[in-house]
């Protein structure tokens, strides 16, 4: 996706996100006046930066568009975006099935195995996360956290 | 003059700097690790001090939760994580330092900007006390409402390059702020049968998302945080960078002072301060500056100016909550629940009975803010050495802090599942170029500004906005805009000059 098209299809988002959010406050819930007052306004104001913002994804030159965004750092075949999202999508249900510190060790050790780390620093990255999670939060603060898994909890 | 030798005695008696030394690192604590912040600080520490003598307690609570803030700087400055939400202003430039390997010198600035704030905010209230009461008074809901206009007059500031998608983020965030009960009337609006929307969306999950995980993202390319040269080797870190970042702060001392005195200004508010101030200070130091053009990009300014507020915004909130028992901030609730236990009541009366103790506590505030960022200020060399880690062992366990801040707030694992849904927008958001702290700010700023239009439409009709205070304030607004407006065109007057010189210079040499 281009910069121009990534700048008009968020500009698209928030004008749908924002229009059918208030179409439904009035025409489905039907919310009175006073509740609707100030979602109204903000909502209206959205909408209208959001048409600002499609207009001007189109009137703007690419430069200007690029100048503003920030790129996130590349690394290798093994750090693509895609694959960086897909790491990120299996730390909560791997916390919730297995529990805080069984999910994340496994997480940790996975990941780090994944990028070669040398042994050392997968089990200082192991220990840190424990140390964190366990002494840190749930013994020391006395967080109660979900050390157990999930299903076994009552 | 008695009553603040008694309260100096107070503070040097061995037992009440007994605590404060064990408080101080308990506080740092509670702020260096993500989600939990002076809340949970202090609702953790509360059944601690049950039975203590009452200086001792209140100072141990009071010290623990001075120095949250000057902590959670560390964490965002280093990682880029708001250790609470009140440190999110600070990653725009602490962390943009940290990328270009000047985390040294960011964290020198950052801690000596908390303390002398701290110490700027404690002078305050040491100066209030007696003659507080006029000055609170005389701030009702349409000056609040004006308060809170303030801060969503810097939405525009705090969008980089683009003030439009400033505003649209802002815009977004009052929108979002608007979802779950609403205040005045009890109604609950956007839930969409949830019952997690209830109570709308949660200001941790939603900061921690937006800043934490595009950063995270970032740094799952392997390259650590820190900037390397030109040769490959790791930027070094020294005492001297540290020294020269506290320097930085007292070399600039007006955006220190304003935003200090600022801050104070908002935490003496009850309601508005906590998470406002920073925002607004970093706008006001943006607004202000000879070069606002390197905010956002790494400017020592935009580091100074919210955490100059961060810690000065205490002493304010701590006049309301000493001299009427109106609680400045919400963890300031859990410091009256502490004057409680220990059989005091804050007020008018308790200053009356006990101004000795008020000062005495001022004296704590200084103490605990000095004492803090002293010790953090010895460590920074060695606490910065955490950028120069690589990016694949540190996502791990940044995740964990994340997730684990995320949780603990609430005990909801809904929170966590909230944490990647605004993460996933925070992404977008950066790869962009929307402001994410304008986002923050009119989330924060929405049930303000809705509840204050409510109430002082409802007591003081259509023409609330008359009043001699709302006036002066909407006067800085419009005036603050307008001079924002002029700069921003002198300025892009001059990148344009600029760039056409090079091109001229270009063309030439060819």
């Amino acid at each position: 996706m281009t910069c121009r098209q990534g700048n008009f299809f968020s500009a698209a988002v928030l004008l749908l996100f924002t229009s059918t959010m208030l179409l439904l406050a009035i025409f489905n819930w039907e919310y009175s006046a006073k509740v609707l007052q100030f979602p109204l306004m903000s909502g209206s104001l959205l909408v209208l930066c959001a048409v600002w913002l499609a207009i001007r994804s189109f009137t703007a030159t690419e430069q200007e568009l690029i100048d503003e965004s920030e790129v996130f750092s590349e690394g290798n075949r093994r750090c693509s975006l895609l694959k960086r999202a897909l790491w990120l999508s299996v730390i909560f249900p791997l916390g919730y099935v297995f529990g805080f510190i069984a999910g994340l060790l496994a997480f940790s050790f996975a990941y780090t195995g994944y990028h070669g780390l040398p042994w050392w620093q997968r089990l200082l990255t192991g220990f840190v996360i424990f140390a964190v999670v366990y002494i840190g939060f749930y013994k020391l603060l006395g967080v109660p956290l979900p050390i157990e898994p999930m299903w076994m909890r009552d | 003059m008695t009553d603040l030798l008694n309260g100096l005695m107070n503070f040097a008696r061995w037992d009440v700097l007994l605590v404060l030394l064990a408080a101080v690192p308990v506080g740092l604590l509670f702020g260096v690790l993500p989600g939990l912040g002076g809340l949970v600080a202090l609702s953790v520490l509360l059944p601690l001090v049950y039975g203590m003598e009452p200086i001792v307690g209140l100072a141990f609570l009071l010290a623990s939760y001075a120095v949250v803030s000057t902590g959670g700087s560390v964490t965002a400055i280093l990682l880029g994580i708001p250790g609470s939400p009140s440190n999110a202003a600070t990653i725009i430039d602490g962390y943009a330092l940290s990328r270009r390997g000047r985390a040294g010198y960011a964290l020198g600035a950052a801690l000596s900007s908390s303390a002398l704030g701290g110490v700027i905010g404690a002078v305050v209230l040491f100066a209030l006390l007696p003659i507080v009461r006029p000055v609170v008074m005389s701030f009702g809901s349409p000056e609040t409402f004006f308060l809170a206009l303030l801060g969503i007059s810097y939405l525009a500031m705090l969008g980089g390059g683009s003030p439009i998608k400033g505003l649209a983020a802002g815009a977004l965030g009052l929108f979002l702020g608007t979802f779950g009960y609403q205040s005045t009337t009890g109604v609950p609006r956007f839930w969409m049968d949830i019952d997690y929307l209830l109570d709308g969306f949660r200001l941790i999950p939603l900061a921690l998302g937006m800043f934490a995980i595009p950063e995270i993202i970032d740094l799952m390319s392997g390259q650590s945080i820190a900037a390397k040269r030109p040769d490959g080797r790791p930027m070094e870190i020294t005492h001297k960078q540290v020294w020269l970042g506290a320097r930085a702060s007292v070399v600039r001392k007006w955006v220190l002072i304003r935003s200090s005195v600022l801050g104070v200004f908002l935490g003496l508010i009850p309601g508005v301060g906590s998470e406002t101030a920073p925002f607004v200070t970093y706008g006001a130091a943006k607004q202000a500056s000879k070069r606002p053009y390197q905010f956002g990009k790494g400017s020592i300014e935009g580091v100074i100016g919210p955490e100059g507020s961060n810690n000065a915004k205490d002493g304010g909130a701590l006049v309301p909550t000493l001299a009427f028992g109106v609680p400045g901030s919400s963890a300031m609730v859990l410091l009256i629940g502490g004057f409680l236990l220990l059989g005091l009541q804050p007020g008018p009366k308790f200053l009356q009975d006990h101004m000795d103790m008020a000062y005495g506590l001022a004296f704590v505030l200084v103490g605990a803010n000095l004492i803090g960022s002293l010790v953090l200020l010895l460590l920074a060399k060695h606490l910065a050495k955490i950028t120069l880690l690589p990016g694949h062992m540190l996502a791990p366990i940044l995740l964990t802090l994340v997730v684990v801040g995320a949780y603990s707030t609430n005990n909801n694992f809904t929170d966590v599942l909230f944490v990647f849904i605004f993460g996933a927008v925070g992404i977008g958001m950066k790869a962009y170029g929307f402001s994410r702290p304008a986002l923050l700010l009119g989330f924060v700023l929405a049930p303000l500004l809705e509840t204050y239009l409510y109430i002082s439409l409802n007591t003081y009709g259509n023409w609330f906005f008359l009043r001699p205070i709302c006036l002066v304030l909407a006067l800085f607004i419009v005036g603050g805009a307008v001079m924002a407006g002029i700069k921003s065109h002198k300025e892009h007057k001059e990148l344009k000059a600029e760039k056409a010189l090079k091109q001229q210079e270009g063309s030439n040499s060819l």
